[in-house]
């Protein structure tokens, strides 16, 4: 599977991408705003997305309104602090799969890497 | 004829869950026997639902013949001329289908989903449970069935208990989000609502939950349906995770419940059929939570007293603490009694000058607290309540000097010294507590007192002073020490705030940067004679008549030495914990006029003011030394 990993900090996209070094990810994509994601996912159609929400330019729900219009498979998690119920609802609306709330443990975050697999596949 | 009676079993007790605890038959017969034979035994049982052949070279031991079989191949032309001679396993043999075999173990439910599974022409036909080396029995499908059907109305029974009495609160949503039936009752306590099954559950949360709370449930609940959404990765938007339901107590009021609310999606064939919800009474973990974080705010204020305390000059703390604990006492006693605030001046007076030496001590939390009651001081009723957070503070010090002395007793001296300082300084403190006389003798310790007095008042004002001290004196009864005390801090501190001006002000007219407060002790002619004076800009006449009520010109209007005397009067334009309250110079003359004393003011505007207060040696007949 490959993997779209969209933060503007670079601390977060790099703790994302070291926990999912996993035998199902085979390619991992980095992108720092909602417009170089859109890019990449054009160029690669990852199977998996974690989306910040707050970002520059593009924010994360833009963002994920044309991922979601370019391919409807792809399974995108929230991964923001999540401070508005209105912004989930957006989010969920516009085609988010799932939420894991900032701050969060490296154990939170494999959890939901493996859960955002296993929805991929179809288990 | 052998029937394993199921009353002879030992978990016969007890509603039977497995096949082998059912009631069963082991006729067993040798396979060579005649057909007739068997004939003969179902004749004279006809309840028999079949009988189990014993097979000597047979693939299996134990075969199952059953009633209906026998009978239908003896009712086939020449079927009991045939098989009336020939051995029964051939019966069996002919047979187009064996019986079902079974073990023991396996428990009704499954037993019966796979004899249901039979053709329509072997349905009814009994089972062979098979045990093995231990031989066979037959038992009667509608045995089988009726024990199905116990089990199912036990069950129900048991969830019905189970949902009346569990502390859970439990119910299930269909697709849809109705209510479906038989929902835990404690539901019903916990949202205050009674009978919804049916119900859309967003119409029962928002009969109970604030609009908003209803808003964000109904969208969750819309959510929980969306196939779309990864089951654990939706929980951290819960918003139900805790919500607050108001609900009328039995005496009336509102209460307010804490609610946790979890979702579980459950599906069939990967689609989602029902939702599971839980709901649990957080009000008690809610209540208990706040309880901890209120012991650990009193925790914390202790960690500050003692800190306070620890730092606090030894000298004069424990004399401070005394009268503190002194003045609570007097002070519920006059709440208790009905003279409180106006009628109660010495009260007001007393929790003026403990404030000031809390100050003084750098007890900020002794301060604060103090200036607290003082404004509850003015209030024409007094209630216990008002003490509460005094006493808190006077316990944590008691408590915090008993700690000490126990230190003090332990350890030896050398000890203490590679303690923490504060712990060290603790312990002095505790030796010394209850200790009225102060170690260094009165007269130092006065001057002391005063110093750090001014010292502490001038640094939160700004303001730049020197004490000079004159003379001495050298008999000090108790009761004085107690009244200069007080009355001698309050001068001071009166001097720094009002008197004494700032820096700058000072020298643009023309006086040194600093000021002075001169303090002179005298005995003489059996009198204590006290003098302090300011250096800084005197009394202000316009403002202390317009403070006392007359107008700034009024030629009847007393002195400003007189004024400032007055019940009430305050120049200060802010109440601060340090003046602006009124009271202050009118509780200092009633206090030397109490201990059978004079005060007297001299002042120039722009250039000093003076208080001489004059004590006899020797107390009046009537003081009573209350400390």
């Amino acid at each position: 599977m490959k993997l779209l990993i969209v933060d503007d900090s670079m601390v977060v996209r790099e703790t994302i991408e070291r926990t999912a070094h996993r035998p199902e990810i085979d390619e991992i994509y980095l992108a720092e705003n909602g417009l170089c994601a859109v890019e990449l996912f054009k160029q690669h159609y990852p199977d998996l997305v974690t989306m910040d929400l707050t970002m520059p330019g593009l924010d994360g729900l833009d963002c994920i309104e044309q991922i979601r219009a370019l391919d409807e498979s792809a399974a995108i998690l929230v991964v923001s602090a999540i401070n508005s119920h209105d912004t989930a609802m957006t989010a969920i609306a516009r085609g988010a799969c799932g939420f894991l709330t900032k701050p969060f443990t490296v154990a939170e975050l494999n959890e939901a890497l493996g859960e955002l697999i296993a929805f991929r596949k179809g288990e | 004829m052998n029937q394993n009676d199921s009353s002879h079993l030992p978990i016969a007790r007890k509603t039977a869950t497995l096949i082998g605890e059912l009631r069963a038959y082991d006729v067993m017969l040798d396979g060579e026997v005649e057909g007739r034979v068997v004939a003969e035994t179902f004749h004279q049982n006809p309840e028999l639902p079949g009988v189990i052949l014993h097979l000597q070279n047979g693939e299996v031991p134990y075969v199952g013949l059953s009633q209906r079989e026998f009978l239908r191949q003896m009712t086939r032309p020449f079927g009991p001329e045939v098989f009336g001679r020939r051995p029964a396993r051939l019966m069996v043999e002919e047979s187009e289908s064996r019986l079902i075999a079974l073990s023991p173990e396996m428990d009704i439910e499954s037993a019966t989903a796979v004899c249901l599974r039979r053709d329509a022409t072997n349905l009814y036909e009994p089972v062979l449970i098979d045990y093995g080396a231990h031989g066979a029995r037959l038992l009667d499908f509608q045995t089988l069935l009726m024990s199905l059907s116990r089990l199912a109305e036990l069950r129900a029974r048991q969830m019905e208990t189970i949902l009346e009495t569990v502390p859970s609160g439990l119910l299930l949503l269909d697709r849809n989000l109705r209510v479906l039936p038989g929902y835990s009752r404690s539901v019903e306590a916990m949202l205050g609502v009674r009978d919804f099954k049916d119900y859309l559950f967003a119409d029962v949360l928002a009969g109970c939950l604030d609009s908003e709370s209803a808003r964000k449930a109904c969208d969750y609940l819309q959510v929980l349906v969306n196939p779309g959404l990864i089951d654990r990765l939706i929980q951290s938007i819960n918003p139900l995770h805790r919500v607050t339901v108001k609900q009328p107590s039995l005496t009336g009021e509102t209460i307010d419940r804490y609610l946790a609310f979890q979702f579980q999606r459950i599906r069939q064939a990967g689609k989602i059929r029902q939702i599971l919800v839980t709901v649990e009474d957080q009000t008690r973990e809610v209540q208990l939570q706040r309880a901890s974080e209120e012991a650990s705010q009193r925790a914390e204020q202790r960690f500050r007293v003692l800190t306070q305390l620890a730092g606090a000059d030894t000298k004069h703390l424990p004399l401070f603490l005394s009268g503190f604990q002194l003045f609570l006492h007097d002070a519920e006693q006059a709440i208790q009694q009905g003279v409180w605030g106006a009628d109660n001046v010495a009260l007001r007076r007393r929790c003026h000058a403990l404030k000031g030496e809390a100050a003084t001590l750098g007890l900020t939390v002794f301060r604060g607290a103090l200036h607290s009651l003082e404004d509850r001081l003015v209030q024409p009723e007094g209630n216990l309540t008002f003490l509460v957070p005094l006493q808190a503070l006077n316990e944590t010090a008691q408590d915090l000097l008993r700690l000490g002395r126990r230190f003090a007793q332990s350890m030896k001296m050398e000890q203490m010294d590679e303690m923490a300082p504060d712990l060290a300084a603790l312990s002095d403190v505790a030796q010394g507590a209850g200790v009225v006389e102060p170690k260094v003798g009165p007269e130092q310790a006065f001057r002391k007192m005063l110093e750090d007095v001014v010292k502490e008042t001038a640094n939160r004002f700004s303001k730049e002073v020197k004490m000079v001290f004159d003379g001495g004196f050298h008999q000090l009864k108790e009761s004085h020490y107690f009244v200069l005390r007080e009355v001698c801090q309050q001068l001071c501190r009166n001097a720094v705030i009002h008197g004494i001006e700032p820096p700058d002000r000072r020298l643009a007219v023309g006086k040194p940067r600093v000021g002075v407060i001169q303090v002179a002790l005298r005995s003489h002619d059996g009198l204590i004679e006290v003098i302090v004076q300011d250096d800084g800009a005197g009394l202000n006449e316009r403002v202390l008549r317009e403070a006392a009520g007359y107008a700034a010109d009024d030629p009847d209007a007393p002195d400003a030495g007189e004024l400032i005397f007055g019940v009430g009067v305050s120049t200060a334009s802010e109440i601060s914990e340090d003046a602006g309250r009124g009271v202050g110079l009118d509780q200092v003359r009633a206090r030397i006029i109490e201990a059978g004393g004079t005060i007297a003011t001299h002042h120039e505007s722009g250039r000093f003011c003076a208080f001489q207060i004059l004590l006899p040696v020797e107390s009046p007949a009537h003081e009573t030394v209350n400390r």
